[in-house]
């Protein structure tokens, strides 16, 4: 930076003379002037004592001054502008100490010291690093172990135990003199099965049948039924959104919608309904791309599967596009680590993992692989970045529909265009300015546009088929360019657009002639004639070896910048001068105005007619290419260089594109030179001797159906994770689940007939006090409702709920959801009875029911809601339009099907909590209707109904799963 | 203080005295008692952002350029930063300067009403940001990050020192705009929910200045009543049965508490019930001031109703590219009286000594003309003021080059910015860590140093 320079320049002048007490090459100097300065700003940070050393550099020897850090040499002797340590000090590029600059003595000190060679008596290294063995990298970690010995399954002679899972459970149970608390009762275990396998309650024929014979009832065919149901994949892929992130839209600094995003949502849902092995499920969604097939439905999947990677929340507008892009590799990198291995690989962007063993190399490794794919593509406007809509494949009577319609459309288009060039010059005739029949228009149809252009054709008269404005917005951002060859010579050039008072005063106009550029402002305000929309800007050569431009810009103008053509009238041609005898001529003239105005309106009649086939042809259209959200291999495939401390601006060495490498897992499948690694990547991830695939995939799955993951922090199998409960527990199922074939139903089924689920959530005084977090799980633990089930609850309740399964929940939004400035109106979200998982997932405008009740945010992939308990939710309850609606309407239904009371809250409770009222909640409820005068009108039984209703959802036995 | 009793440590404060918020506070410990500062004493209480999105022209307002007005038409006599539209040609500020106040301080004529202030102000003309588009910068200012999802300064407020009337939220944003990353701005990415802002109004307009779902309770009183008694008979029926559950507990507790903001929070909110004169102070009534003057009244009774941290938004409307001179007029007479009101209202009732002003954009403009009348973005300089407890007030800090395009003496960075507000408010910015995906997360990430400078 020329400026940084600059500033170096005055220092070095300000400098002046130096000290003559010391000579800055002495061991004196350095002793008395730089040792201390060093001691005390320095070292605790940057010395072999320091906790940590920061970005590698140690100031407490020569060498580590000379070696540097991540950032490279501190010190050049002889060169102190060289001297990062002496930029740093200057507080450049970095700011050293970070406390607050130093005196300007000092800093002057440190300068002569490094021009005079920077003498250094400390030689060697006086201490070491030391890591205590927990924090070393390099240290095993439990989960960078493959399964080598599958866990026996532990001999008890229990009768409490029915399953495998069971006897892992009674073996620490026994360990701890624990003892399994009772069963829940059948009601209640009916009720959490169908919200763990589906997120909606039992139906009443479900409930009625069990209540009428418990004991005969078959808990295994009932949870079999629902896991076959379409309700598991609904339920159960939303559970993987929630990993993936799932959004309908970019969020981040420009909202822009992801109209293809619900593809790979439903693809999800498809993929838990059908079971897909789950290996099978990670390739396709890392490398479903580079995948073979068969059928074009099984392409259409597959590529569908990578919007995975696709989903992240990216800062679009970000200028410096190298940096974007290195932050979209970060984002993919980040969800792939944590979706998949359970890891944070973020930390690794600048430095080596802190915790776990995961070097920066491997980190960039990684990072070659998705810099060789592509994410973004092309803007959507200056600065703004866009990605590219991936096409679909399509049936062959669809693509030749699409190409025949689009053959007439192009043939319609065409006509059009001709009718328009006679009308343009047809009603020019007569015109001193416009006699030349050689004009050249450019229409706005044909110019090259910047950013969001509104089309329009209110004012008239206008140029061709319409004008377009930039609605007064986004100044700045949008322009347009206007590009003809034209023959050598002299023309008038002169801009069409339809004037009036809103328009803007100033509009920057920048004309490319061979001599040079000639920047033109001009008033939109006024307009020439009423008839005319031409304004002259002026006349220019031009010459046929560089294209004629005129550009049109709107930066730094108030009000609409209105655009319709540009017209190049040529001067000095004979023809032109010709045509101006000519039109010295009264007669002549006024006879050819004559023929030609009934030539222009026959012309005219054409033109609506043609328009009319357009508009007709367009309605007609076949529905539209499909596109997907979806990733592809870039055009340049190649490694990538270590950026050292994340700085994309500062490289360090290539690293061959790669897999981690610390996992004890070897499965070096090499990576051709031509494609990205993505596919290689896919699977080395989905291999059963990966080491924390399957654990992390199969405490997920625990996670949900038992409440708390066998290794708690779900998404951290590393060194700030948790350990696991149950390890051997864990890597039996793990084994036997990718024995099992990746079955995710399998899995779901070996836990719910365990009879660890069956449990009571009740807690008991004995048990509590050997192990009162219940990690060894004599009770079942409580979980919350979800926003979903809340909501999906709510609208069975009151009969609403649609079952259909949705497709773009976003189709009628444009290409922002929102528009950044302040006359935005904003969004505001469709309405819709459907599950709430197709609900759109707009990122920073999440509906109140998912913001309240701790729904996953889509920001960041995660696969453990928070449970908050804050008053929102309360008054969510209380005075959400949507609750006080659902709770009249089921109070109607209440009042409408039943004429007892008793049987009325039975039909409450079974309705939206699906089950029966206890005694108590009987008795409550029976009071609360009692307090209804006698004499009460229907108007006010049915707001008092409705209160009922209303407390039974607020209260916690609805918000929580016993 | 090791990372676990930290942790312990603000939890406990954290949950002062039974709860707190809107948003509130997860239901844990209520044994706490409130601390004075986290780290050490804090010089003010709580901090209210006057946020002038779209990013304010500080050549134009409070940084005086003389050799600016003299240079009119003249290039740029040193490089411009990459990605920028503005031509090299430097454009003099259409507006006049003058020296205001003991302190002598200048100001544009822009700002006649702030200018009366200028010796309780501590004007920072030395900011320097990240993030040359207003999404990265407005993240930059509102969360310390240009590119990733993080906590918004007032979360990190709420969650380092909770609320101070367990009734009402810690962190309110007024008006917020919904572009440039919307809620995120003012979100509490991985701190937990209930740190992220209660919004007012939005789009720089307060609408009918209420908070979603906080509707009085008083309006039926005899069924509300009814109503939770009932719910809350259900709830200890259904504790019955559980025994001991922490979570349900808690449940029961925000039925009550929202009982109580119902009650607290819409009297907060009603502006009706301030004087003809303080109306006027603010501009309440007069056409052009009217909205924000509304904001700022609203500003001061949640500030004074014990809310910590206030966001007040003036919607993305600084932003000009080009009508530089319609474009700023307008906003300046929009917000100029209603600001100086709120200043001389603070220091009528004794508050600001202990509350914290911060007057800013996202970035300033450019020197340099970009059309005819307009200034690109410039987070390379820009002024940022501030009034209120524990600075040195009168005084003008650092300066950018001498068009005012770099910011050059003692410059002052976001992060530095906001290691100084936290500091003002008893929070060691270095301290205030949150653990998320293996990570100690910190507003100032590993930047951000207090500008001690600026301290009385």
């Amino acid at each position: 930076m020329k400026l940084i320079a600059l500033m170096q320049l005055t220092m070095s002048i300000v400098v002046g003379p130096l000290s003559f007490a010391q000579d800055p090459s002495s061991a004196d100097f350095f002793e008395s002037r730089i040792r201390p300065v060093l001691v005390k700003h320095c070292y605790e940070c940057h010395a072999g004592t320091s906790q940590s050393i920061k970005g590698g550099l140690r100031v407490d020897w020569e060498g580590g001054l000379i070696q540097g850090g991540d950032s490279g040499a501190a010190l050049v002797s002889g060169k102190p502008d060289d001297s990062l340590l002496l930029s740093a000090l200057r507080f450049e590029e970095l700011e050293m100490p970070p406390t607050g600059k130093l005196p300007i003595e000092i800093i002057e000190d440190f300068e002569s010291w490094i021009k005079h060679g920077a003498f250094d008596p400390r030689k060697t290294s006086p201490q070491q690093p030391q890591y205590s063995n927990d924090n070393a990298p390099d240290a095993p970690l439990w989960s960078f172990k493959t399964i080598e010995n599958v866990p026996d399954v532990p001999r008890t002679d229990s009768d409490w135990s029915e399953t495998t899972i069971d006897q892992f459970l009674v073996a620490k149970h026994r360990e701890q003199k624990l003892l399994p608390i009772e069963d829940t009762d059948p009601s209640n275990l009916m009720r959490r099965m169908a919200f763990d396998l589906t997120g909606l309650p039992p139906n009443a024929v479900d409930i009625e049948r069990l209540l009428h014979a418990p004991r005969d009832f078959d808990f295994r065919a009932y949870a079999d039924g629902l896991i076959s149901s379409a309700r598991f994949g609904e339920h159960w892929g939303r559970r993987w959104l929630d990993v993936a992130r799932y959004a309908d839209s970019n969020g981040g600094d420009f909202n822009a919608t992801f109209h293809d995003a619900w593809r790979y949502r439903n693809y999800v849902v498809g993929a838990y309904n059908a079971d897909m092995p789950f290996d099978q499920f990670i390739i396709e969604q890392i490398a479903g791309d580079l995948l073979p097939y068969k059928t074009s439905d099984e392409r259409h999947r597959q590529l569908v599967a990578t919007g995975f990677l696709m989903l992240g929340a990216k800062m679009l507008s970000e200028r410096d596009k190298e940096k974007l892009r290195m932050d979209v590799v970060d984002e993919q990198i980040g969800a792939i680590g944590t979706a998949f291995l359970g890891l944070t690989l973020g930390c690794a962007r600048c430095h080596d993992h802190k915790f776990d063993p995961i070097p920066t190399s491997d980190y960039y490794a990684l990072a070659g692989i998705f810099k060789s794919t592509n994410a973004l593509e092309g803007e959507i406007q200056k600065y703004v970045s866009n990605w590219k809509r991936v096409p679909l494949p399509i049936e062959p009577e669809h693509q030749q529909a699409l190409a025949a319609h689009a053959e007439k459309l192009k043939v319609v288009k065409q006509a059009i265009a001709g009718v328009e060039k006679l009308v343009v010059a047809e009603s020019k005739k007569g015109k001193p300015s416009e006699l030349s029949s050689s004009d050249v228009i450019v229409d706005d149809r044909q110019a090259e546009l910047v950013g969001n252009w509104k089309a329009s054709g209110l004012s008239k008269p206008f140029v061709g088929v319409g004008y377009i404005h930039d609605e007064n917005e986004e100044k700045g951002e949008k322009s347009v360019l206007f590009r003809t060859r034209l023959a050598t010579g002299t023309y008038e050039v002169a801009f069409a657009f339809q004037g009036g008072a809103t328009r803007a005063l100033n509009v920057p106009v920048a004309v490319t002639h061979a001599g040079g550029i000639a920047q033109i402002e001009v008033n939109q305000q006024k307009q020439g004639t009423a008839d005319e929309p031409y304004c002259v800007l002026g006349r220019f050569k031009f010459d046929d070896k560089q294209d004629a431009l005129v550009s049109i810009a709107t930066a730094g103008t108030s009000g609409f910048v209105v655009v319709d053509a540009i017209r190049f009238t040529p001067l000095d041609s004979p023809k032109s001068k010709s045509d101006n005898t000519k039109a010295a001529d009264p007669k002549s003239g006024a006879s050819d105005a004559a023929v030609d105005s009934s030539v222009l309106a026959t012309a005219k009649k054409r033109l609506e007619e043609l328009n009319e086939d357009l508009k007709a042809l367009q309605k007609a259209a076949p529905i539209p290419a499909p596109t997907a959200l979806a990733a592809q291999e870039a055009k340049q495939i190649g490694d990538c260089a270590i950026c050292i401390r994340g700085e994309h601006n500062m490289p360090g060495n290539v690293v061959p594109r790669g897999f981690l490498t610390k996992l004890d897992y070897e499965h070096n499948e090499p990576i051709p030179a031509d494609q990205s690694g993505r596919l290689q990547l896919a699977r080395w991830i989905a291999n059963e001797r990966n080491p924390l695939t399957a654990r992390v995939y199969v405490n997920r799955i625990w996670n949900h159906l038992m409440g708390v993951g066998i290794v708690a922090s779900v998404d951290n199998f590393g060194r700030l994770g948790q350990l696991p409960s149950h390890p051997e527990l864990l890597d039996r199922l793990a084994t036997e689940f990718t024995q099992h074939g990746w079955s995710t139903k399998w899995l779901v089924r070996e836990i719910v007939f365990s009879h660890a689920y069956r449990l009571s959530s009740r807690t008991d005084a004995a048990n509590e006090s050997i192990d009162p977090e219940n990690l060894y799980l004599w009770r079942a633990n409580r979980k919350r409702l979800s926003a979903e089930s809340i909501r999906d609850t709510l609208l069975l309740a009151s009969e609403q709920l649609e079952t259909s399964i949705s497709e773009s929940p976003v189709s009628e939004l444009g290409t922002l959801v929102t528009q950044n400035n302040a006359n935005d109106s904003g969004y505001s979200q469709r309405s819709t009875s459907q599950r709430t998982l197709y609900m759109p997932i707009v990122r920073n405008e999440l509906p109140s029911v998912m913001r309240v009740f701790d729904f996953a945010d889509p920001d960041f992939g995660e696969g453990d809601r928070p449970e908050t308990t804050v008053p929102e939710q309360a008054l969510w309850m209380l005075n959400s339009k949507f609750a006080r609606s659902n709770a009249e309407q089921i109070a109607e239904r209440l009042l409408r099907q039943n004429s007892d009371v008793t049987q009325r809250i039975r039909f409450l409770y079974i309705g939206a909590l699906g089950r029966p009222p206890t005694r108590v909640e009987q008795e409550l409820a029976t009071n609360f209707v009692n307090e209804l005068p006698l004499n009460a009108d229907s108007q006010r039984v049915a707001t008092h109904w409705a209160d009922l209703v209303q407390a039974v959802i607020a209260s916690t036995s609805f918000r929580v799963i016993d | 203080m090791t990372f676990a009793t930290r942790r312990n440590f603000l939890k406990s404060i954290a949950t002062v005295p039974a709860l707190a918020g809107l948003v509130g506070h997860t239901l844990e410990a209520s044994d706490a008692i409130r601390p004075i500062g986290l780290h050490h004493a804090p010089k003010v209480r709580r901090v209210i952002f006057l946020f002038m999105h779209g990013g304010p022209s500080q050549v134009d307002t409070f940084d005086y350029k003389p050799k600016l007005q003299v240079a009119d038409g003249k290039p740029l006599p040193f490089e411009a930063p990459p990605n920028i539209d503005a031509k090299p040609v430097l454009l003099k500020s259409p507006w006049k300067f003058s020296q205001h106040g003991e302190s002598g301080l200048w100001v544009s004529e822009l700002f006649p009403h702030v200018a009366k202030h200028v010796d309780d102000l501590c004007i920072i003309r030395s900011m320097h940001s990240r993030g040359q588009s207003h999404g990265q910068a407005v993240s930059m200012m509102h969360t310390g990050s240009d590119n990733l999802v993080r906590p918004s300064m007032g979360a990190w407020v709420s969650y380092g020192l909770g609320a101070e009337n367990p009734n009402l939220p810690a962190f309110v944003a007024i008006a917020p705009s919904s572009g440039h990353g919307g809620p995120r701005n003012y979100g509490a990415a991985f701190l937990p929910a209930e740190h992220q802002a209660s919004t007012i109004g939005r789009q720089g307009k307060l609408g009918d200045a209420t908070i979603e779902n906080l509707t009085p309770f008083d309006s039926d009183t005899m069924r509300a009543e009814r109503r939770l008694a009932m719910i809350q008979s259900l709830n200890r029926a259904h504790l019955d049965r559980l025994g001991r559950d922490k979570g349900v507990a808690g449940m029961i507790e925000t039925y009550d508490l929202a009982k109580r903001m119902q009650i607290a929070a819409p009297k907060v909110l009603e502006l009706n019930e301030e004087s003809e004169s303080t109306l006027r102070l603010y501009g309440i009534g007069e056409k052009a001031t009217d909205n924000f003057g509304r904001q700022c009244l609203l500003g001061r009774r949640l500030l004074e109703s014990g809310v910590r941290y206030i966001e007040l938004s003036t919607g993305s409307v600084w932003d000009q590219h080009g009508g530089l001179k319609a474009g700023h007029s307008q906003n300046a007479l929009a917000t100029d009286q209603p600001i100086s009101g709120l200043l001389t209202d603070l220091r009528q009732r004794g508050m600001l000594d202990d509350t914290l002003v911060v007057w800013g954009g996202e970035f300033g403009r450019t020197p340099t003309v970009q059309g005819s009348d307009g200034r690109d973005h410039n987070p390379q300089g820009f002024t940022v003021w501030l009034a209120g407890g524990g600075l040195q007030t009168g005084l003008a800090y650092g300066e950018t080059d001498e068009f005012g395009y770099y910011a050059q003496v003692n410059r002052v960075h976001i992060h530095d910015l906001h290691a100084t507000i936290l500091h003002l408010l008893g929070i060691d910015h270095t301290k205030l860590t949150y653990r998320y995906a293996g990570r100690d997360f910190r507003l100032t990430d590993v930047y951000g140093r207090v500008v001690n400078d600026v301290l009385s």
